[in-house]
């Protein structure tokens, strides 16, 4: 992600040289080569750095005079808004629900598949990968992890500098469905629950932050709130567990969820 | 006419979404002999086999095309060939239902490919290159035409969760946006995946409504909303994509003598399957999509069906039985319709087979043959009863009109109203299209 928003620098990274665009800041193009040759060719180093930095740090809010003036963001005066990318929102919805697990290393671990075929080694793992990040997913080049391919994991035999961003409708059902959804849905509202919580607004409170890292507004306390009220009147969720499933099923298919900003 | 790829972001360098010039053909359903069915037991009609069975074919037929060496032996076709219908195409007895509707199709038999590899062919045919690390043809045509109905795919694959050789990648998306890929359709359970809601319909809409609101506020406030106004544009799709599937797939409510045409209701289970998908392809298109691929159904464990390196004949004749009648029924029941002059179909492996063998047993089988090969096209504006390009008097190569997968796939988007040297996509520094820097149309195929 780091290398995403520095990336901005050169918004051609496919065709960095000649055939793709000038940078937008070439010194700081420069200094970061030269830089970066001098602490020793180190990428840990020049992330940590990248990530540390003032620019990368600034909030998504967009000053209105800043905007006039570079309304396309080509000198970073604010943090773009930008979707998270498959990896990010499969290990987002392991977080939110609190199985993630951290452990680095180890095996890789199957993703789901319908299908086995022990001739191209396709096997099939667990819906919530027992925590794991998705990096250690098994990438097999035959048929990759669908949840990730459906947000754009691109082709892993094409080298990729910047992945598409597409948005097509099975990317909503993916999220609407079931399994991807509610296996996150379900531990969350138990994570809920069991917190201490005891009332509907320090819940949301709770999930807002977990979900969104900020607290809602008073507008939309109000509206989820209601929303609330209205999935417990409703015959569709008769437990308390099951209404705040749903509630985290829909916050997990709101935009914001999969969206930096 | 709203194409599903919603509002596709970054770099979507290239024209798309109409045909250059009025087109002949709107669409495409491909049956993909998975495995490469023989072209001397299908369509090449060579009697030299006979005659010479169990001849060493010696040094001048060997060819890197073809899994073959000097002592390999001439093996002939196990089926009779008669000439069939007015048009005198020479078909194989192997091929019954599609020797009687012989009139229709336009036989290619100079068919030559590049390396005779499953997994290179298959991504060959299906993308244009050995190697893949590209668009798959329904993937280009997606992008090239786009859908007609906003609530289905432009590219649909009758499959049932098999990984060919060569990987899912021959029906991907590659460098095109990710919408141009193909969408798997089953032939039981779920049609497609996700497609059924986890949650009464009452509860999906109550959430989507909230959604909605929720989502609208989001977008208002982002710097950049396009492409979140596109995600929200796409639960609305979505929702109705959750009964508009079902209901293309259903296939119960036909009449009973398109059941029996396809046979939906043969004894073998694999043949059912297979007529169902076939089925489901001519309601597909019918309902609005481009592209749709049928892959034959894999059995004892074979996932290449038409791989009959040995018991050619059991084997081959299984594989006829599973496909051949549902194939030749969806030309018939297209052209009942008046509908055959826009759909190309398209019958083809990605491989043929050796006319040759190692030793003439009673299990004998075929190798991996391309050199020279057939396939055939039925409507779509391609010449009907005519026979392109020959083969020599074994069937070993292409000797007159020879072809190749890129002149094929260059003569068909020409059908589809598409210039094959203007559909490109810029990546990587330069601009790429389905046939590299290869193809020319063939008019020869056209009428």
């Amino acid at each position: 992600m780091a290398m995403d928003f520095w990336r901005r620098l050169v918004r051609t990274p496919d065709d960095f040289g000649r055939l793709g665009e000038r940078p937008s800041h070439p010194e700081l193009l420069d200094w970061l080569a030269v830089n970066f040759i001098r602490q020793g060719w180190s990428t840990k180093q020049l992330v940590k750095m990248l990530v540390l930095s003032q620019t990368f740090r600034q909030s998504g809010q967009a000053d209105v005079a800043a905007l006039q003036v570079d309304p396309a963001n080509r000198l970073l005066h604010h943090f773009a808004t930008r979707r998270m990318q498959a990896e990010e929102i499969r290990d987002a919805l392991l977080t939110v629900s609190g199985k993630l697990d951290r452990r680095l290393y180890g095996r890789p671990i199957n993703p789901p598949r319908a299908v086995e075929d022990d001739t191209k080694r396709l096997f099939s793992g667990p819906v919530d990968g027992h925590g794991r990040r998705s990096i250690y997913l098994t990438m097999s080049i035959m048929a990759p992890p669908k949840f990730l391919t459906t947000f754009d994991l691109p082709d892993l035999k094409l080298p990729s500098g910047k992945r598409n961003v597409t948005s097509v409708p099975s990317q909503a059902l993916q999220m609407l469905k079931r399994s991807a959804g509610h296996t996150a849905s379900g531990p969350m509202a138990e994570a809920l629950l069991a917190s201490g919580y005891t009332n509907a607004a320090e819940r949301l409170g709770a999930m807002f932050i977990a979900a969104y890292a900020r607290m809602p507004q008073e507008q939309e306390r109000a509206q989820w709130l209601a929303y609330v009220d209205e999935l417990s009147g409703s015959g569709d969720a008769t437990s308390e567990r099951l209404v705040w499933s749903q509630v985290a099923h829909t916050m997990f298919n709101t935009q914001e969820f999969i969206y930096y900003r | 006419m709203l194409a599903l790829s919603g509002l596709a972001a970054s770099h979507a360098q290239g024209n798309a979404a109409q045909p250059h010039f009025p087109p002949r053909a709107k669409r495409v359903i491909f049956c993909f002999m998975d495995g490469g069915p023989s072209h001397v037991d299908t369509f090449d009609f060579k009697p030299m086999l006979r005659k010479h069975q169990g001849v060493p074919i010696g040094p001048r037929f060997v060819t890197k095309r073809s899994q073959s060496d000097a002592g390999r032996v001439w093996f002939g076709s196990p089926w009779n060939f008669a000439r069939r219908g007015d048009s005198g195409l020479w078909v194989s007895d192997l091929l019954p239902s599609i020797a009687k509707i012989a009139d229709q199709l336009c036989v290619v038999r100079s068919m030559v490919g590049e390396l005779p590899l499953h997994g290179q062919s298959n991504l060959l045919l299906h993308t244009g290159r050995i190697l893949g690390q590209a668009p798959s043809l329904g993937a280009w045509i997606s992008y090239g035409l786009g859908s007609e109905n906003e609530n289905l795919p432009a590219y649909v694959l009758l499959n049932n969760d098999w990984v060919p050789n060569g990987g899912l990648e021959n029906f991907g998306s590659s460098f095109l946006p990710a919408s141009h890929q193909a969408t798997i359709m089953r032939a039981k359970g779920n049609p497609v995946d996700n497609i059924q809601p986890g949650e009464s319909r009452q509860s999906q809409q109550r959430k989507l409504q909230f959604l909605n609101r929720v989502d609208q506020q989001f977008a208002a406030e982002a710097s950049s909303s396009a492409a979140i106004e596109a995600a929200i544009t796409n639960y609305e799709t979505a929702f109705r994509m959750q009964s508009t599937v079902p209901e293309v797939a259903d296939i119960s409510r036909e009449p009973d003598y398109i059941h029996r045409l396809y046979g939906t209701d043969a004894a073998d289970e694999h043949q059912r399957y297979y007529a169902s998908q076939a089925l489901r392809a001519r309601r597909l298109i019918e309902a609005g999509v481009r592209f749709v691929e049928i892959t034959c159904p894999s059995f004892d464990g074979n996932n290449s069906p038409w791989d009959q390196h040995g018991l050619l004949k059991q084997n081959h004749e299984k594989n006829a039985r599973v496909t051949e009648q549902a194939v030749a029924a969806l030309i018939v029941d297209l052209a009942q319709r008046g509908l055959l002059d826009e759909t190309i179909v398209l019958w083809a492996g990605e491989m043929g087979r050796t006319p040759h063998t190692p030793a003439i047993t009673e299990t004998a089988g075929r190798d991996h043959h391309v050199s020279g090969f057939s396939l055939f096209l039925a409507g779509g504006g391609f010449k009907p009863g005519i026979a392109y390009g020959e083969t020599d008097e074994f069937g070993n190569s292409a000797i007159v009109d020879p072809l190749t997968v890129h002149d094929l796939h260059a003569t068909m988007l020409h059908q589809l109203g598409l210039d094959h040297t203007r559909l490109t996509f810029r990546y990587g520094g330069r601009d790429h299209r389905l046939t590299d820097v290869h193809g020319n149309v063939l008019n020869e195929l056209l009428s």
